[in-house]
């Protein structure tokens, strides 16, 4: 694959405000990529950049080895998706869409193939001559794409799409989003900071956070491998324990004793460490495990029905609450107010660098327990 | 309130302001046409309207060509004024709706609105001062050396029309910036993103949609500048006219009830048809550029 859009050193101020503090990314033809962090970590910066309303303070955004940072919006060959639809009140559905193409050169023909083409994808032909108004939320959302697709850019801008659609239509328009980036082959940027809609969408997630990315990768390397407790933290979900990691032995202790041996260390982890291991991957059992290296003894106060499966939470002699999930079938019925161990191997535990956020979560949740 | 049905629970909250229009406004609308039909009693007459002949005479004289002339003049000072109040009303509405902070937005508006804390006739009576041939201004425009002689406005027209612009451009500023004010900036950028440029998205999608503001700005401005009587009477002298001075004329001084009731009826129809023009030409601007941007599908 080849680089669409090339962003280089990008770096924005607001004030005091670092949106953006030196961002490097390519974003490839034909790919799905989403922009994941927690508000305020720039993601909507960079497609704002992308698109042109924003200039960069320092770097260079280019395609095809030409700077585009000089370019007002309207000449480059890049459209968005807008997180209201932004759908223009005043036209029907088919003059929204009819509009780019009456900004090019097109022949009367070819634009009323190309409108027809557009609502076809995102079968809205029959709407054709509605106003926005008369359009429920996801009939809108299909005509704001639309509009963005029938210009054929070379990417298309996706801020938070999806966000103002009730669950069930949104799993829907994922579903679709995904079939419509297959059949255009054009590379979509996704805005989003729902990590569950960044997973089934993407074919690479870039993980933001504080105007930086942390880290870049397809869905199972973020998942398998995070790179820092941040990462682990926001894709899934997570057990953090708190304790001292020896470099040179390798070994993690809790200020308990418990000892945790982990396969996975971010580097340059040593002295104060977070050990991380995800709910699903532990086993909870009445009796100490055999042979199991990592475990810990607490008390089983809750079990929550997520549907599939089961949440147990257990809380340890110091405080706090780990998460163990449970298949539904084939695990026997378990006591809440009864003794448990929780327990898992060193291939599903990664040694992190402390992360001031999570250890305040940790200590707020000790100090509750 | 509880064997109240909802119909009349709905439109109760109506029936004051309407009580109110209904007894001020139409009633006397009504006695205005009434009196029209009218003639004016004689001097030792009880009453100074007398309704045993009713006739169409008023409007023949209404219609006179004096009258006429004066009309038009009404109907083309208000008219222009109405023209420029909108175009200098735009940008500042514009400016204020767009690239004023919401912050700041309430300070301008409240200047904007400041001189009408001075009585309308204090205002323009100021503009005698300004525009006197022996004033500071016209001394000034001397001394630069961009006038001749004396400044030669007061009395005349021209004074009528810059009066009934100054007094009229904050009326025009206020619906145009709510107009502005409620469009979603993201509609520009949407347009900008789809490669429209500036010209296009200001035509294309601010105008359209500030449409309904620019529309009540000028038909407030052109109907409170067409019935206007205080500019032309204090600006005007003896040489700019406009027929509502001359209606005042006739009800206050010339005790013609009837004939002044009849100008204003003419002057309601006259409004009305130059308001039917205006949404005409309106309409087929629309439809012929409909025509020319071709169907969509």
């Amino acid at each position: 694959m080849s680089t669409a859009i090339s962003v280089q050193g990008i770096t924005k101020r607001y004030g005091n405000f670092v949106a953006l503090n030196g961002v490097d990314l390519d974003i490839e033809h034909g790919e799905f990529l989403s922009l994941l962090g927690p508000s305020g970590a720039g993601k909507t910066t960079i497609l704002r950049m992308i698109a042109g309303f924003d200039r960069p303070d320092t770097g260079r955004i280019s395609i095809l080895d030409r700077d585009i940072v000089n370019l007002p919006p309207h000449k480059r060959p890049v459209n968005t998706v807008f997180q209201n639809y932004a759908l223009f009140p005043h036209m029907s559905v088919a003059d929204n869409v009819a509009y780019g193409l009456r900004q090019e050169r097109t022949s009367a023909d070819e634009r009323r193939a190309r409108v027809r083409e557009a609502l076809d994808m995102v079968e809205m032909t029959t709407m054709a001559h509605r106003r926005p108004d008369a359009l429920s939320g996801g009939q809108q959302q299909r005509v704001a794409l639309a509009r963005a697709l029938v210009k054929r850019p070379a990417i298309l801008l996706l801020d938070e799409p999806l966000g103002a659609l009730d669950r069930r239509l949104r799993a829907q328009m994922q579903i679709e989003l995904k079939a419509l980036q297959r059949e255009t082959g054009i590379a979509f940027v996704l805005v989003t900071h729902d990590q569950d809609e960044a997973l089934a969408l993407s074919d690479r997630i870039v993980v933001m956070r504080g105007g930086q990315i942390e880290q870049i990768g397809t869905p199972s390397e973020l998942y398998d491998l995070p790179r820092s407790a941040f990462v682990a933290n926001f894709i899934g979900s997570q057990n953090f324990l708190q304790g001292d990691f020896e470099q040179s032995t390798g070994r993690f202790t809790t200020p308990e004793g418990i000892v945790i041996s982990a396969a996975c260390v971010e580097p340059g982890a040593a002295g104060e460490a977070l050990a991380a291991v995800r709910p699903e991957n532990t086993a909870i059992t009445t009796s100490r495990p055999e042979g199991v290296s990592n475990a810990v003894h607490g008390r089983l106060i809750q079990g929550l029905h997520m549907g599939d499966s089961i949440e147990y939470v257990v809380r340890p002699a110091s405080g706090g609450a780990l998460f163990s999930r449970q298949p539904r079938k084939g695990t026997p019925e378990m006591t809440i107010g009864t003794d448990v161990w929780l327990s898992w191997s060193p291939e599903e535990t990664s040694i992190f660098q402390p992360d001031a956020e999570i250890v305040a979560n940790l200590l707020k949740s000790t100090n509750r327990g | 309130m509880r064997h109240m049905n909802a119909l009349s629970r709905k439109w109760l909250p109506l029936l004051p302001a309407t009580a109110w229009w209904a007894f001020f406004f139409l009633a006397s609308l009504i006695g205005i046409v009434l009196y029209s039909f009218a003639l004016k009693a004689p001097i030792d007459a009880e009453n100074p309207v007398s309704f045993e002949i009713l006739s169409l005479s008023n409007y023949g004289e209404a219609l006179s060509s004096v009258y006429v002339h004066v009309f038009w003049i009404t109907i083309r000072t208000a008219g222009v004024g109405t023209a420029i109040c909108l175009l200098a009303a735009f940008p500042v509405a514009y400016l204020l709706a767009t690239r004023i902070r919401p912050q700041w937005r309430l300070w301008l508006l409240f200047a904007i609105i400041f001189p009408y804390w001075v009585s309308f006739l204090l205002r323009t009576f100021a503009w005698r001062i300004i525009l006197a041939p022996e004033g500071a201004f016209s001394k000034a425009l001397q001394h630069l050396g961009i006038l001749p002689g004396p400044l030669t406005l007061l009395d005349t027209q021209m004074a009528v029309q810059m009066g009934i612009i100054y007094n009229y451009l904050p009326v025009a500023i206020l619906p145009i910036f709510v107009a502005l004010e409620r469009i979603d900036p993201a509609l520009r950028r949407a347009s900008a993103d789809v490669g429209a440029g500036k010209a296009t998205t200001f035509l294309r999608i601010t105008l359209p949609l500030a449409m309904p503001g620019l529309v009540g700005a000028g038909i407030l401005t052109f109907v409170l500048a067409a019935g206007d009587y205080v500019v032309p009477a204090i600006l005007g002298g003896a040489r700019g006219l406009m027929i509502g001075r001359l209606i005042a004329l006739q009800i206050l001084e010339a005790q013609n009830l009837p004939l002044g009731a009849a100008m204003a009826v003419v002057l309601i129809v006259a409004l009305l048809a130059a308001g039917l023009i205006a949404a005409l030409l309106l309409a087929i601007v629309r439809r012929v550029d409909r025509r020319l941007q071709g169907a969509s599908l």
